[in-house]
């Protein structure tokens, strides 16, 4: 049966997800965006293509890519239009089934379950209940079409005709910064049935591959550390914060229940907590508020010298030839640069000093005794 | 400005965007009052809008310099922008911050004669006798 998936993440709201820049679907929570989990959850539950239709608002935070998602920037004003026309598109490619679930809700519905009660009732459209509450995820027949078309017209709205399968699950909204925070810490403590990105350094702390952590820096559990991210020197990263790939946390300061979105720098000496922080903005979840920050000393994006300088070191780790040629040419040089032994009497010339025998050292080396 | 019977509080409202420019403009301004004997400062930073760390460095400069001469300086009615800086730069703690500028002139002349009279209180109060 072909079963397809998509993911619908309309403009975000500025008003309320003011300090975000872009819908917290498309941002990384703990390696990996809300978009990307749901997709991955509908291909583990058999949908094999998933399409993940996001308005054209250009994240410019770099997000991660899996395999056998295909994402399409639609124009924010024709948003519905072009995600009905998509739809249709997947219907006319033969498409039996299409499980629709619109981002404005992060929920972890049984997807099989919900198939199976589609096929076992015949509906037309099964909109998906969680714990009695309605949730943006519909399981869609597209071959009568009329449905479907007053679903993407209302923007995903429930009727009484649709059937309705009540599960089970984990759910919080996604509109808001803080929503955003709440699912990082809920999966950093493991509420959800969906995980941290990357293997766990130590029970707790997940770190991702690239990832630099000078040595004094301190990862207390439950934190995560996405790929490439930097912590450096005297760092501190506690209470299920979440430091996103490619951010930076410079040196000795202390990140606490906080999240530090892809790519962003925070200086040296500070305090970040209760907050998600952006490249030019903090939001404080305790006062509710976004703070724009001019200071790059402060708050910024992480420099984009230190990504090229990684991927020249990974491509000179993959350029054997170059580098063996590059050890042989330094060894040259060293060579050459290195002095002449100097005859013993003239080593000796000061009285003071008392020559030892130097057969256990290199031929330009001596122990030499201060008397 | 605002006196009382012995020194003057001498508060001053901060401007919208604190940053290298109008942190030394406004440093300049309030040096005349840093510089007498037992300033006594409020800023109030209700209007701050911007807030970097030229400005964090100026607010601990005019504490500093207060300090230096047995003043001190408060902060008044913070913007929600000026207190996520100074939360950030760990340096709110480093002040004593009231909600208004009121109150804060009222804590120069409320707390220290408080804290003088009840030591001069003690010292007057005849020993105890043994019954």
């Amino acid at each position: 049966m072909d079963i397809r998936g998509l993911i619908l993440v309309p403009a975000a709201d500025k008003a309320q997800n003011k300090g975000l820049p872009c819908s917290p679907a498309l941002l990384d929570v703990a390696g990996r965006t809300p978009a990307e989990r749901t997709a991955l959850r509908m291909q583990q539950a058999g949908i094999s293509a998933v399409s993940v239709v996001h308005a054209a608002e250009s994240p410019q935070l770099p997000t991660g890519v899996v395999a056998g998602i295909e994402y399409q920037p639609v124009d924010s004003k024709n948003f519905w239009q072009a995600a009905e026309s998509i739809f249709s598109h997947m219907g006319n490619s033969g498409a039996e089934l299409v499980l629709v679930c619109a981002l404005h809700t992060y929920s972890e519905i049984h997807f099989e379950k919900l198939i199976q009660f589609h096929l076992d009732h015949r509906a037309l459209i099964t909109h998906a209940h969680c714990a009695s509450q309605p949730v943006e995820v519909f399981c869609v027949s597209p071959s009568r079409r009329a449905g479907a078309e007053s679903l993407f017209r209302s923007h995903l709205s429930g009727q009484p005709q649709y059937g309705i399968f009540d599960g089970a699950g984990y759910t919080t909204p996604l509109v808001t910064a803080q929503d955003l925070r709440r699912l990082a810490t809920d999966i950093l403590t493991l509420r959800t049935e969906t995980r941290p990105a990357f293997a766990q350094l130590r029970p707790g702390v997940w770190v991702g591959p690239g990832a630099l952590i000078e040595k004094d820096a301190r990862l207390l559990a439950p934190s995560f550390v996405g790929a490439y991210a930097t912590v450096r020197a005297g760092a501190v990263i506690t209470r299920c914060s979440s430091v996103e790939q490619h951010a930076e946390v410079d040196c000795g300061t202390i990140v606490e229940n906080s999240t530090l979105l892809p790519g962003v720098r925070i200086g040296a000496g500070l305090d970040l907590s209760h907050a998600v922080a952006g490249p030019k903005s903090i939001v404080s979840l305790r006062r509710n508020a976004m703070v724009e920050i001019a200071d790059t000393r402060l708050i910024g994006r992480a420099s984009p010298l230190s990504w090229t300088r990684r991927l020249r070191a990974a491509g000179a780790a993959v350029d054997f030839r170059g580098a063996i040629r590059q050890r042989l040419f330094r060894r040259r040089l060293e060579e050459m640069a290195a002095p002449e032994p100097a005859p013993a009497s003239a080593r000796a010339a000061n009285a003071n000093l008392e020559i030892e025998p130097t057969a256990e050292l290199s031929p330009g080396l001596m122990a030499v005794r201060r008397s | 400005m605002s006196t009382n019977s012995s020194r003057p509080v001498v508060v001053k409202r901060m401007p919208a965007r604190v940053d290298g420019r109008t942190a030394r403009e406004f440093l300049r301004d309030v040096q005349p009052f840093l510089t007498t004997d037992r300033p006594q400062l409020v800023f109030d930073l209700s209007q701050v809008q911007r807030l970097d760390a030229v400005g964090v460095e100026m607010l601990l400069r005019c504490m500093s310099e207060a300090h230096k001469r047995d003043g001190d300086l408060k902060l008044a009615a913070l913007s929600t922008q000026a207190a996520v800086v100074l939360e950030l730069t760990r340096t709110e703690r480093l002040f004593e911050i009231y909600d208004s500028s009121t109150d804060a002139i009222r804590s120069f002349s409320g707390f220290l004669p408080n804290a003088m009279r009840l030591q001069f209180m003690e010292r007057r109060r005849p020993p105890a006798t043994a019954a």
